[in-house]
């Protein structure tokens, strides 16, 4: 009883981890120029949306990129981030 | 000679190991500085310096430099601590200058994420908007355009109230004020900064109509605004006041 308690606790302890893990990994190494990739794409995907759902999708994904880039990035390469995709939207 | 007993010298040295302890212990927690030579201490605070981003960083720093000064002239004199004093000087001001700038790169970061998320929430806005007809769109903006038309009149009143308010607050000299003409200009600046939000919102409808077009409909809405003086997007009525 006392085992399958452990083993059942080390389970969830597990999935809990990895459930906190990012979902979005930036690339540490380069971001200033993963910035400028990621905003073109991401912010194309809004701009080029034909209705709502296709706008959600774009949405959630650039939403998404933007926490990844400001918890784990942030700085310079978070501000050209930003600036890339207004510059974008902007364009509507 | 007298002997002394036993619980005596227990006595004497527990109160002669509580002094000490008691001087030790102010030592250690004594708020002032351990000062060592002004440019010593100069060159720590700016050490210190360089570590500032924020608001209380700089108020801590100046804090400190302000105690280190007061000990200069407690220990010293003077003469020493405004030596201390003029070496730390521009050590401050230079700081300031950095919590300046790192002020308006945080103010810029919080406007390009502002605007990032209000274009997003715009668009969502937009796409899910109900537009009907070209007739519907053009009576919306319309109305919207008429409404800026009839604050904005209503601003140009009260500012011209203002200037006369403002002339009997301060009679004729400027050396005295009337109370009552000084509460009645609050309350009119009060109105005009809510006039000037009430177009910058019924502005921003009418930007999130003509989106909701081009975005459902693929293209610009052809429309021309009613005859009238209309501020600019960016230029807010409160700021052309006369500033007493």
């Amino acid at each position: 009883m006392k085992r399958l308690l452990i083993t059942g606790l080390a389970v969830v302890s597990l999935v809990g981890c990895a459930d906190e893990a990012p979902k979005i990994k930036i690339n540490e190494l380069n971001p200033t120029n993963e910035a400028y990739i990621m905003s073109d794409s991401l912010a194309r995907g809004i701009v080029e949306a034909s209705n709502y759902e296709e706008f959600n999708r774009a949405r959630k994904s650039i939403e998404e990129y933007e926490e990844a880039m400001r918890t784990q990035i942030g700085g310079e390469a978070y501000l050209i981030f930003l600036e890339e995709c207004n510059y974008f939207m902007e364009e509507i | 000679m007298k002997k002394i007993s036993k619980n005596s010298k227990i006595t004497i040295t527990t109160g002669v190991l509580f002094v000490l302890g008691l001087l030790i212990l102010t030592y250690l927690y004594n708020p002032a500085p351990h000062i060592t030579t002004p440019e010593k201490d100069a060159k720590f605070l700016a050490e210190q310096a360089e570590t500032i981003h924020s608001e209380l960083d700089l108020r801590q720093l100046e804090k400190l430099a302000y105690e280190y000064e007061i000990a200069y002239r407690n220990n010293y004199g003077g003469a020493k601590a405004m030596y201390f004093k003029s070496l730390v000087e521009p050590i401050l001001i230079e700081a300031g200058d950095r919590r300046d700038a790192i002020r308006e790169e945080e103010d810029y970061l919080r406007d390009q994420q502002n605007l990032f998320f209000s274009k997003l929430e715009d668009m969502d806005v937009a796409w899910r908007m109900k537009l009907g007809s070209d007739e519907d769109i053009f009576d919306m903006l319309n109305a919207n355009d008429l409404r800026v038309l009839e604050l904005t009149d209503e601003i140009a009143q009260l500012q011209a109230d203002r200037v006369l308010l403002a002339e009997k607050a301060w009679q004729g000299d400027g050396a005295t004020i009337d109370e009552k003409s000084l509460e009645n200009l609050g309350k009119v600046d009060e109105k005009i900064e809510r006039l000037t939000r009430s177009i910058e919102s019924i502005n921003h409808d009418s930007e999130v109509i003509r989106l909701a077009y081009r975005l459902q409909r693929g293209m610009d809405f052809e429309y021309v605004r009613p005859m009238g003086e209309f501020p600019m997007e960016d230029e807010t009525p409160a700021e052309e006041l006369p500033v007493e």
